[in-house]
């Protein structure tokens, strides 16, 4: 484990400060999905479904499947919120 | 100073950039802050979807299998481990924190044997060996705050 640093952001090569730019993006759209969880659950209940420019950009059942339909319109899985949504009450002891 | 989010359900969330340069990837991740856990973890829907599942196989290169076992509530797992860079952004705008992972583990779905929607419910986790290297963590739910400090950082 290294050591925790803070540098300035202008310290950063050109592809981390072009990463954070969109981490920022990344997160507004999970604040997106937060605020809009519940008219998403009723269309895409038991699905996976991702969010990106505060837009579904796809559902599926199936990960795979999803993460296939992003590539194809050219949008980075890793870079996506990505969910799956379900009103199952999913407790979890970690 | 970071600040994180309380969301699904009043849990708390820090997003990272999450860069492995050895196998090319680079990523956004929201870790489940969890003061409980030892290490931090990229959880099997997030493995999923960094597209790490091809890449962390027996003997990949750059890849090594834990030697030993991580435990929770279901059982053991062997976790792969991987070199990683995770940077955070800080709420000033100006600065951002870099932490070096030298063993990030990484929890595939197989591994876990969940269904793809029990798998859902397995956040990443940021775990005490990155949180520690912070000076002060503030979880106050009900103020809606959640702070990361660096150490000899003022809480104001």
């Amino acid at each position: 484990m290294g050591k925790l640093k803070f540098i300035r952001e202008s310290e950063c090569d050109a592809q981390c400060s072009q990463a954070l730019m969109g981490l920022a993006r990344f997160r507004e759209d999970a604040a997106f999905l937060e605020e809009r969880m519940e008219t998403l659950l009723e269309k895409y209940g038991e699905e996976w479904v991702a969010i990106y420019g505060r837009k579904v950009a796809g559902h599926d059942r199936d990960l795979a499947r999803l993460t296939a339909q992003l590539q194809k319109k050219d949008l980075a899985p890793g870079k996506t919120v990505i969910r799956f949504l379900t009103r199952r009450k999913q407790l979890a002891i970690l | 100073m970071l600040i994180g989010r309380y969301c699904d359900r009043g849990r708390p969330w820090l997003a990272a950039v999450v860069e492995i340069t050895e196998l090319k990837v680079t990523a956004f991740v929201d870790f489940l802050v969890d003061t409980g856990a030892d290490v931090s973890m990229i959880g099997p829907a997030d493995c999923h979807r960094l597209g790490l599942e091809p890449l962390v196989y027996p003997g990949a290169p750059q890849v090594r299998q834990s030697p030993e076992p991580v435990t929770g509530i279901g059982g053991e797992v062997y976790p792969y481990l991987v070199r990683a860079r995770l940077f955070f952004p800080a709420c000033d705008s100006k600065h951002v924190a870099v932490q070096t992972v030298n063993a990030m583990h990484v929890v595939t779905r197989e591994m876990t044997r969940l269904t793809a929607a029990n798998a859902s419910a397995l956040p990443s986790i940021l775990g005490w060996d990155i949180l520690g290297r912070f000076g002060t963590l503030i979880l106050a739910r009900g103020e809606d705050d959640l702070r990361l400090l660096a150490k000899g950082e003022g809480r104001s």
